[in-house]
């Protein structure tokens, strides 16, 4: 079987074998067979499962001159299980851990991130702060040295390889003696936090250009991923390490349904080749003897291949190497689905009517983030869009605005000069905006001509909309709760969307009325729920966290509605509700 | 339908489009990490999907992946597809000239 390269599309089967195992479990891979590990594959029809080479135990599954294998491998496992695979013409990606190696922890206390209080930090696990969790590496320490050599050793042992899967790609601030040596070296303070902050992103570039060129020693176009739990939207940079992303989104695991959808219309906006990652798991990784319903993995590939994604299934292999039946006849099924309706995938693209400017991306791309990063605003509105079946992208600020009937910008994209004048050409060229909460907030009130004036954000911890518009459709003819006091603002030569009443007071220890909140005075604020002017529509909560947080239905509908109207024509309206059957 | 997904791509080569729809119910299963464990457990069947469509191009045919009956007619000069069953997951190829 030919070796996969960087210009073959991705497969769609694929699983992620996790093999992530502590040095006092006896007998690894001792019963490992090659026909039951291959067939077993064949039969749920996978063409890609992931193998480890390195766990974040830090042992290795292979001879090796440069790490250490694990004490109780009782084979060259993971050569076997290449070498069964590519018999069957299954591909084999390899895995190493990075940040996370405990052994390296152990045996170079000097290589762990340092804290600013002079502690060493531990991260995942079940619980972090009180059970066993991962130590963390530096890459700005020697640390980076050693797992560059066990990448090009595994490069250079496993020629035929499918690609390199590097995980936990995390670079943390950190007060190591080799950073901090390094940060004197550059004329930075070690006391200061930007600095800090300046310097970590400095090494997690360091760290994906070396890993990157150590996994390609042999081949230059091999498939190389770099995977952090969540592909951070803004920051394109990733697309010159990584040639493809595979989007971790459990939705079991604390990801929830929204975060791949998220992920996938950005990653198909900027042009990435990217997977979807599910798990076999009840909750999470790390699970041994649980399943998810066959229904349930079916699902979630079928959710993948709607978004254009291949899928991926998380499992765990059985210290003893021994393949779990149960876990592939689940995945099985899953994968039959998807090998029925390959066809509906290749050649395929996104459409959309609606560009949604994700507030990650906007305000804060270069931030290092770990797993499972929730944007209350961007996931919200993608959770809406789906729910009305509304077709939409989820852009950067380098994406063309151009496609797009209407652009949503929920509830906290901050809007720079640059951004600015893309979106005045934008509206130029007829345009809609629909803008929320501070979003289109500039220090002196909006940015854009709105139709009302800006009386800053209301010093109530909650306040209640009259959705009156004809916009809103159908909705309740009395003030509701939002859950949030608004942005005040009062309409000048813009259409009012409706009034805010403001509660009797702030509830506080000194004063406060009944369960939750205080209710509404019966007159009018003066402040609008929202303003329409021209091209523009403004909604002065943050409606689309709101709607994540609390899920209020009176804001689905109200929305559906809005966003219709706006749309016009949207590309797909259900002109009923449809029947639930039995059976 | 809020459990009701409907997701559109386009196959220029194979010119037409592809309107995905799925629906399922998670269900409330526990925590983990202090948040909620949704997990799919079954399949719910629908039938009769009625959707109006303003798609880039004019639709000419509509055919079914497991999705029962698909019927295309045009009501006031609006394209509306039905859709007669969806179990999961089924894809409508709408091909268009």
């Amino acid at each position: 079987m030919t070796r996969r390269t960087l210009n073959d599309p991705l497969l769609l089967r694929q699983v992620h074998l996790d093999f992530h195992t502590g040095p006092q479990v006896p007998d690894i891979g001792l019963h490992f067979d090659e026909d039951e590990f291959g067939d077993t594959l064949v039969k749920a029809g996978v063409q890609s499962i992931t193998l480890f080479a390195k766990c974040h135990h830090g042992y290795s599954y292979h001879p090796t001159k440069v790490g250490k294998p694990h004490p109780n491998l009782k084979t060259n496992l993971l050569r076997r299980q290449i070498d069964a695979c590519k018999a069957r013409g299954i591909a084999t990606p390899i895995y190493l851990s990075c940040a996370w190696d405990e052994l390296a922890c152990h045996e170079h206390p000097e290589w762990r991130v340092v804290d600013e209080h002079g502690k060493w930090i531990t991260t995942g696990g079940i619980d972090h702060l009180q059970g066993p969790s991962w130590g963390i590496l530096d890459f700005g320490t020697s640390y980076l040295d050693y797992l560059c050599a066990q990448i090009e050793e595994v490069a250079r042992l496993f020629p035929k390889n499918d690609g390199i899967f590097l995980d936990i790609c995390h670079q943390y601030v950190s007060l190591s003696s080799q950073s901090m040596d390094a940060l004197k070296a550059k004329g930075l303070d070690w006391q200061n936090t930007e600095h800090l902050v300046r310097h970590a992103a400095d090494m997690r570039d360091e760290f994906l250009r070396r890993t990157t060129a150590a996994a390609r020693c042999v081949h230059a176009d091999l498939p190389v991923f770099h995977n952090h739990g969540h592909v951070t939207r803004g920051d394109r940079r990733i697309l010159g390490f990584d040639s493809h992303l595979e989007i971790e989104s459990l939705p079991t695991g604390g990801w929830g349904y929204e975060h791949f959808p998220v992920s996938a219309r950005y990653a198909e906006t900027i042009g990435a080749k990217y997977l979807g990652m599910t798990g076999k798991f009840h909750t999470f990784w790390g699970e041994f003897g649980t399943y998810k319903p066959g229904d349930a993995l079916e699902q979630e590939s079928a959710m993948m291949l709607a978004f254009g994604a291949g899928s991926s299934v998380g499992d765990q292999l059985h210290p003893s190497g021994i393949i779990d039946q149960t876990t592939y006849e689940r995945i099985g099924q899953a994968f039959k689905l998807i090998e029925d309706r390959e066809a509906y995938h290749s050649g395929s693209e996104g459409l959309a009517e609606i560009g949604v400017l994700s507030a990650e991306a906007i305000n804060d791309p270069y931030t290092i983030r770990t797993w499972p990063k929730h944007v209350p605003g961007d996931e919200g509105v993608v959770r809406l869009l789906l729910e009305c079946q509304m077709q939409f992208d989820v852009l950067d600020r380098n994406c063309d605005l151009s496609p797009y009937k209407l652009l949503i910008l929920p509830d906290e994209v901050q809007v720079d000069t640059d951004l600015k004048a893309k979106l005045d050409a934008y509206l130029a060229d007829g345009g809609k905006l629909l803008l929320s909460g501070k979003s289109g907030l500039g220090e002196d009130g909006f940015l854009f001509d709105i139709g009302a004036e800006y009386c800053g954000t209301s010093p109530f911890d909650v306040d209640y909309a009259l959705l009156s518009a004809p916009e809103f459709g159908d909705s309740p003819k009395t003030p509701v709760c939002l859950y949030e006091g608004s942005q005040r603002i009062r309409v000048t030569d813009g259409t009012s969307l409706g009034d805010v009443y403001e509660p009797y007071f702030a509830r506080s220890i000194k004063h406060f009325c009944g369960h939750q909140h205080t209710p509404n005075r019966r007159e009018k604020s003066g402040y609008a729920v929202g303003v329409s002017k021209g091209q523009i529509t403004y909604l002065a909560h943050s409606v689309f966290s709101i709607y994540m947080q609390k899920g209020p239905v009176v804001l689905l509908e109200a929305l559906r509605n809005l966003i219709g109207s706006l749309l016009e024509e949207p590309m797909v309206t259900t002109t009923h509700e449809p029947c639930p059957v039995s059976g | 339908m809020p459990g009701l997904r409907v997701i559109l791509r386009h196959q220029p080569e194979n010119k037409r489009y592809l309107l995905h729809t799925l629906f399922s119910t998670p269900r409330l299963r526990g925590q983990n990490k202090s948040t909620n464990i949704e997990v799919i457990q079954e399949k719910v069947r629908l039938r009769d999907i009625s959707l109006d469509l303003k798609l880039p191009r004019s639709i000419t045919g509509a055919e079914s992946v497991d999705a029962g009956e698909v019927t295309l007619s045009t009501v006031g000069g609006i394209q509306r597809l039905l859709i007669g069953e969806l179990n999961g997951h089924a894809v409508v190829p709408l091909s268009y000239a």
